[in-house]
């Protein structure tokens, strides 16, 4: 991979982020900021301490993309966040409620906003080599970030010991001074990462 | 990275892929298993023990761009290079033993090459068990939650935690 094609994929990373900064902004009602996306070229045996401890509790919304740019996508966050998160998301809703069912609907809220911020970052994307990139139904767990990321990673695996990665973070600093942060990660599958620069006329 | 005359107890961390092998009173960890698994290979008696931490099932899937490979990555090389790291190390072929944990499906999916990956994972590893001779003494694989393992080689005991459900010793 040449600087070139690395920047390419920054710069498709940076639109999409954008989109997807806005489409949290307009979920939550606050300004979200965004950082430069970075390119991560990883070793294999590093994934686990990269983001953080591998053992931290993490929220992870999962999504793929099945296109001819196969590629997997995860808004992941520290679990404290992704509780910050929900509140905000429901807290219009006075509905009296168990607990159970508060925590399913925590839930889905955290779900499907992961889903319209997955969707407006690979949209985004999808615009800028002119191609429809369809998003899967999104998945969400709440577990150690090392095992979130262990999958991930491990299509990876069969074509070298470096993973590749594109990294972006969102944040909003106004939450009664607890600065929430997420992460959005775009894995290409092996294979897709070779169309993504002939689409960009990078080949 | 083993520790081989001192006394201190070391906590030794196996990444991805990577298999890490040492003596008693060591203890060896691997953080944060999704589909991944680690494999433990000890002989009770010298005290002497490996994990590998194994990604995927089979050598054979690697791509032919893929020349450099970790020893642990792939299930069929990791359990041959943990037998004989550990036979080089003084231990009895014939007394070793194995502890597996691991193999979880994190998420449902739909990308076919991560169809069941951990599934695959554990079935692999068993089966290379089996094919050794090797009995398998502890095992927690499966379901759909990471996992976190020690394996303390003085008592070779392997704890296995999951978020939100404490630590069981298998």
């Amino acid at each position: 991979m040449n600087n070139m094609q690395l920047d390419a994929m920054k710069e498709l990373a940076n639109i999409g982020t954008g989109h997807a900064a806005n489409a949290l902004s307009e979920l939550i009602g606050k300004r979200v900021d965004m950082n430069v996306p970075k390119v991560d070229l990883i070793p294999l045996e590093q994934v686990g301490f990269h983001f953080g401890h591998p053992e931290d509790p993490v929220c992870a919304i999962f999504s793929s993309c099945e296109s001819s740019l196969e590629t997997i996508l995860v808004f992941i966050m520290p679990l404290e966040d992704s509780e910050d998160l929900a509140e905000m998301l429901l807290k219009n809703i006075s509905i009296p409620m168990k607990e159970t069912e508060k925590e399913s609907l925590r839930e889905s809220a955290l779900s499907e906003a992961g889903n319209i911020i997955l969707g407006a970052f690979i949209s985004a994307m999808g615009d800028m080599v002119n191609q429809k990139l369809p998003l899967s139904v999104p998945h969400i767990t709440v577990d150690m970030l090392g095992a979130v990321m262990d999958i991930m990673v491990a299509i990876f695996g069969v074509e070298s010991d470096t993973v590749f990665l594109i990294e972006t973070a969102l944040s909003f600093p106004e939450n009664e001074g607890r600065l929430f942060s997420g992460r959005i990660m775009l894995v290409p599958t092996p294979g897709s990462l070779g169309k993504f620069f002939q689409v960009l006329g990078l080949r | 990275m083993e520790g081989t005359s001192k006394k201190v107890k070391n906590t030794l961390n196996v990444g991805m892929g990577e298999i890490v092998t040492t003596s008693s009173p060591n203890v060896l960890s691997s953080l944060g298993l999704g589909s991944c698994i680690a494999l433990v290979l000890y002989d009770p008696v010298e005290k002497i023990a490996g994990m590998a931490h194994i990604m995927l099932p089979d050598s054979s899937m690697r791509s032919k761009s893929c020349n450099n490979t970790k020893p642990g990555k792939y299930a069929d090389n990791a359990v041959d290079a943990l037998i004989n790291e550990l036979d080089s190390k003084g231990a009895s072929r014939k007394r070793i033993k194995a502890k597996v944990a691991g193999g979880s499906k994190m998420f449902s999916f739909e990308i076919s090459a991560l169809l069941s990956i951990g599934e695959q994972n554990v079935k692999k590893v068993l089966d290379l068990l089996d094919s050794h001779s090797i009995p398998l003494e502890g095992c927690d694989t499966g379901g759909s939650r990471g996992r976190s393992v020690r394996f303390n080689i003085l008592e070779c005991i392997l704890e296995v935690k999951i978020i939100g459900q404490g630590i069981k010793a298998i």
